[in-house]
């Protein structure tokens, strides 16, 4: 059974992030979208901080990029220690490696059909034990 | 001015570079030779694949290897037009700056032309000195050919440009693959919420036409990622993510994978893994990758009705498993680079069976970044069987770096 989460996917593609959107919405999940890192922090931001159950992000960005965010996130904030799945267009620049020390918790690479990234999400939030036995994320 | 006189003398003046011997240089005389084909920028074998068959391409690789010259005399050549005959060679290394090997400089004269070489005293004197006095001669005859630093300005800026060609291909091939992501990431996307929104109310041929759109979808991407990671190998930077893994349901996937295309051909498929396996360090996506594509192989070039057979078992410290086919097999001058990338058994063959020739030189990377090989005996006619071999514990310490 789909948990309904409140998810932040942080991309800069517009098509994909409508993609994201789209069937995140589809399944029940409440859906935050942003442009990019800064925008990501600025909604985690202090105490105020918005409250999300799993973050997607994407690696490449312009302005401040998905290895930063990451360490902002981690540094203080409503994310300290949200689940964050990065999903990358690219093998060069910021590797698996520097995402997963930064403290993202997946690092999955482009093209990926969807259903394996929500695979991934569902695995992760139940090692979290933030999805019952029997709840899925997708 | 050297390269001139050189173009013009009547005997063959050859210069090649590397080891597969890319010609920088070949004077009119080796044109003439070849019906006027120009073997300039081509390796050796296949400039002028009539010659393996006379001890010339490996004359040429002992040159490369040893750094000492090589000279045959009375070898039977066969020519284009003129048919065989036989001359007296000699090939002369070449050294760069630092003193390595960096080509071969190669002479050839028709065998006891000696007097009538007359009328091209310089080239054909000092070959024929260099063929008589062996190695001094042929310190002479590299000087002729390249002291005077022109030439072997010309060479160098010949192997400079060739290093540029080969950081300008890869480059493109990297930049490209990556920019090919995102949109396919899309078109994966967007399809599977057509899939989802149309499921009601599409027609069954609608539905069909969406299906083949997101397989050939799917083909895309893993051609991109094929690209990607023969760059990956080829920079040696390839990514493993090794664990404890039970080779034979690996092996169990991937012909569960097969199953279908193998059953269309009317394939046998015979599978026999050896009990009592231990199980083996290694990226369980690379191995399935790995033994897909020599599938892939086996299943492209075997007639319909013939058969495959799957071998698993244990020498040494390794784990060996056998993929035999009664395929059309290699013809035996191929063999050695079929795992080259982007090479294969011959151009119409890849028309009608299609692929970019990319799965052989993966399995070797992919069974290669595990400590391991991939090896292939071939009859052809009869079959093939590849061989790939992995070290139990092979790819500990290969983490992804």
């Amino acid at each position: 059974m789909i948990r309904a989460l409140d998810v932040l996917v942080v991309e800069d593609e517009p098509n994909t992030r409508e993609i994201a959107e789209l069937l995140l919405a589809d399944l029940g999940h409440r859906v935050t979208a942003c442009r990019d890192g800064e925008e990501a922090v600025a909604l985690c931001d202090g105490t105020a901080g918005r409250h999300f159950d799993v973050v997607l992000m994407d690696v490449q960005m312009p302005g401040m990029d998905g290895l930063e965010a990451i360490r902002r996130l981690r540094a203080s904030g409503s994310c300290r220690t949200v689940p964050i799945v990065c999903v990358s267009a690219r093998s060069g620049g910021s590797t698996r490696e520097d995402i997963l020390r930064a403290g993202g918790d997946r690092f999955l690479t482009k093209p990926i059909p969807q259903d394996v990234i929500f695979q991934a999400v569902t695995d992760l939030l139940h090692d979290r034990g933030l999805l019952e036995a029997g709840e899925t994320f997708a | 001015m050297l390269l001139g006189l050189l173009d013009q003398a009547p005997a063959v003046v050859a210069l090649t570079v590397g080891p597969e011997h890319v010609f920088t240089f070949a004077n009119r005389a080796l044109r003439d030779r070849l019906g006027g084909r120009d073997p300039l920028g081509l390796p050796l074998r296949q400039a002028i694949p009539e010659w393996a068959d006379v001890p010339y391409h490996e004359a040429m690789d002992c040159v490369f290897g040893n750094g000492e010259p090589v000279r045959g005399l009375q070898v039977p050549l066969p020519g284009h037009e003129r048919g065989e005959e036989r001359v007296d060679f000699l090939h002369v290394p070449v050294r760069d700056a630092e003193g390595a090997v960096a080509g071969v400089a190669s002479f050839a004269v028709p065998a006891g032309s000696r007097d009538a070489a007359l009328d091209a005293r310089e080239t054909a004197i000092a070959f024929r000195e260099a063929a008589l006095a062996g190695r001094e001669a042929a310190l002479a005859a590299r000087e002729a050919a390249l002291a005077s630093g022109q030439a072997g300005e010309a060479l160098r800026a010949a192997i400079e440009a060739m290093k540029r060609a080969d950081a300008q291909r890869d480059g493109l091939l990297e930049v490209v693959s990556h920019e090919l992501r995102t949109p396919i990431h899309n078109m994966m996307g967007y399809g599977g919420i057509l899939r989802q929104s149309i499921a009601d109310r599409a027609t069954p041929a609608e539905r069909r036409h969406l299906e083949q759109l997101m397989r050939a979808t799917d083909d895309l991407a893993g051609i991109v990622n094929d690209l990607l990671d023969l760059g990956a190998i080829r920079a040696g930077t390839l990514a493993l993510r090794p664990r404890l893994v039970d080779f034979a349901s690996l092996v169990d996937e991937v012909v569960g994978d097969h199953a279908g295309s193998a059953r269309e051909k009317r394939l046998h498929l015979d599978v026999s893994i050896a009990p009592g396996l231990p199980p083996l360090v290694a990226d369980p996506g690379r191995v399935v990758q790995t033994l897909g594509k020599l599938f892939d192989n086996a299943i492209r070039y075997t007639p319909p009705g013939g058969r495959i057979a799957v071998r698993v078992g244990t020498r040494d410290d390794a784990l060996v498993c056998e993929i035999e086919d009664t395929g059309v097999g290699i013809p035996t001058e191929v063999l050695p680079h079929i795992f080259e990338p982007f090479r294969k058994v011959d151009a119409s063959l890849t028309r009608e069976r299609g692929g970019l020739g990319m799965g052989l030189a993966l399995s070797k990377g992919f069974a290669e970044a595990h400590g391991g090989t991939v090896g292939v005996t071939s009859v052809p006619g009869r079959g093939s069987t590849f061989r790939v071999r992995l070290p139990f514990t092979g790819a500990l310490g290969a983490e992804a770096p």
